[in-house]
């Protein structure tokens, strides 16, 4: 019963810092009292018997065997009150052996008396002060060993984070390799297509041309059939090379300052007349429109063309307008250094509009509406195109619009 | 332009250096259908030699051809004091500015994109060869 964890236990009895270490079990407490009062009670059954004896003297060194246990059990506080406790108990044991037996006991009693005193109260400070000392030590080293523990844990995150990320950059390099491989593939094909497509296209006008007179009508129709797939194909062609060299991070952008009334009247001669092909009102409002830019001007000419293209395609006997402003507001998300300014590029039509479902695959590759499926021209790159260079000039295009309401594009450009 | 070398030239003589045999036939079709003669080669070696035997009045050159380039074809033509004058009209697949920039260094007067329009070329090539209007 009486194991180590029994002897050591250690607790309320160290009152200065008990609150830090664990406390005894109430049940270890009680047989520990049961065994201080057991040895009490031997003390006092043998202590009349020993003043019997021929060293009588020695009757008050007998309080060690309870003073001294209490003092190991209880540590100081345990010897110091047993001690406290032995004065009336002696006094009345020497007092009752010298009123009946021997007069000179109550004398003979003190010294060992006090020796036993000065004992108790001496083993209960050395024993409060090695457990102190040992728990200290066992509370260093634990502290010790988790904090190795950390250490340890904490390398292996760093480990493990740096083998993610070396995982990482190279699924990175892995992707961008083959991004960079498709878009060379991309632009590589598209080469290879356009050499006979250009025969084809060329041999087409030339048939048309040598066909001119004297031809039979339906000749002149077929031609014109082959020379518009042709053409559409090419066109395709072309979008794509434009794709993988956006992709490819070929394309690159220019910063140079540019009149911006010039760049937009260059585009409108391009526009006008497809604009009077499906009867549209043209309009250009740049009255609150810089007049001078720093960006890409052929990349801003490709953004208009695309956008004011489609516009003409998807309306007629309607309007059209670009209209070019300073944005007076931040956009949501994207800071301009000072002194730049967002320039809103908005061109309106009223033509049949767009679905709010078709609205957001808008700017996929190769998504063409209904509707632009019905007119059979196009190739669904356009917009994908053009909403790529805007993010290359640092800007972006945003769209709204309903269905048989028109549409509105927006290219936001930083102003240099 | 300079007019005494014109004059030494067939006026709408035009060498046309293409590597693509089917578009090259193509070219020399609808050209002299539109009453240009033309001479046509393959390669920028045979375009050198071809300008230094026979002036034309014009190059119509594509820039992308095996072995020597049309840049380096087009740089030795105007390295001849006798062709120095001759116009040089370039295709390429995409005329990038840099393009334009390094064309003017060595001297090609126009670019066409290829696929060619084939009417602003043959108008560009009225210009430069001097011979006015349809035959």
């Amino acid at each position: 019963m009486i194991s180590d964890s029994w002897l050591n236990a250690s607790g309320a009895d160290c009152s200065r810092d008990s609150s830090a270490r664990p406390a005894v079990p109430a049940r270890i407490r009680l047989e520990r009292l049961a065994v201080v009062a057991l040895l009490l009670a031997v003390f006092v059954a043998i202590y009349i018997p020993f003043c019997r004896t021929t060293v009588p003297e020695a009757a008050g060194i007998l309080n060690l065997i309870w003073i001294v246990p209490a003092a190991v059990l209880f540590g100081f506080r345990g010897g110091f009150g047993a001690a406290l406790l032995s004065i009336p108990i002696n006094a009345s044991l020497a007092f009752y052996v010298t009123r009946s037996t021997d007069p000179g006991q109550f004398r003979r009693n003190i010294p060992g008396f006090l020796a036993a005193f000065a004992w108790g109260i001496g083993v209960g400070w050395l024993r409060d002060l090695v457990l102190r000392s040992r728990f200290q030590a066992s509370a260093l080293r634990a502290e010790q060993a988790l904090l190795e523990r950390e250490i340890a844990q904490r390398e292996q995150v760093e480990r493990d984070l740096r083998s993610l990320n070396a995982e990482l950059e190279q699924a990175r390099e892995v992707a961008v390799r083959a991004l960079e491989g498709k878009s060379a593939f991309l632009g590589r094909m598209s080469h290879e297509l356009r050499t006979p497509l250009a025969s084809i296209v060329g041999y087409a006008e030339l048939l048309q041309e040598e066909s001119a007179a004297g031809a039979p009508p339906r000749l002149r129709e077929d031609l014109g059939q082959i020379l518009s797939a042709s053409r559409h194909l090419m066109g395709l062609i072309e979008d794509l090379l434009d794709l993988s060299r956006i992709e490819a991070h070929k394309l690159e952008v220019k910063k140079e300052p540019f009149e911006l009334a010039l760049l937009v009247e260059d585009v409108m001669q391009l526009i006008r007349p497809l604009a009077a092909r499906n009867a549209n009102e043209l309009q250009v409002n740049l009255s609150r429109a810089p007049a001078q830019l720093l960006s890409d001007p052929q990349r801003l000419r490709q953004i208009l063309i695309n956008l004011l293209g489609n516009a003409t395609k998807f309306t007629s006997r309607g309007a059209i307008t670009l209209s070019v402003s300073v944005v007076h507001r931040d956009l949501a998300a994207t800071p301009l250094p000072p002194g730049v300014e967002w320039i809103e590029f908005r061109v309106a039509d009223t033509g049949v509009g767009i679905d709010p479902e078709e609205a957001a695959s808008l700017f996929g590759e190769f998504y063409q509406t209904s509707s632009g499926r019905q007119l059979a021209t196009g190739t669904g790159l356009g917009l994908s195109i053009t909403r790529r260079l805007c993010e290359l000039l640092g800007g972006r295009l945003t769209v709204q619009s309903s269905v048989g309401e028109g549409s509105v594009f927006s290219a936001f450009l930083p102003s240099r | 332009m300079v007019e005494t070398t014109m004059s030494e030239r067939t006026p709408r003589k035009i060498l046309l250096v293409e590597d693509d045999q089917t578009i090259r036939q193509m070219m020399v079709r609808r050209l002299t259908i539109r009453g240009f003669s033309v001479v046509d080669v393959g390669s920028g070696e045979e375009a050198v030699r071809a300008t230094q035997r026979e002036p034309p009045a014009v190059v119509v050159m594509d820039l992308r051809l095996p072995g020597m380039c049309g840049w380096d074809a087009a740089r030795i033509i105007r390295a001849d004091p006798s062709c120095v004058s001759i116009p040089i009209l370039a295709l390429t697949a995409h005329v990038s500015p840099e393009d334009r920039v390094r064309g003017q260094e060595v001297g090609c007067d126009s670019f066409f994109s290829k696929p060619v329009d084939f009417e602003a070329l043959v108008k560009r090539l009225l210009e430069l060869a001097g011979g006015q209007g349809e035959p």
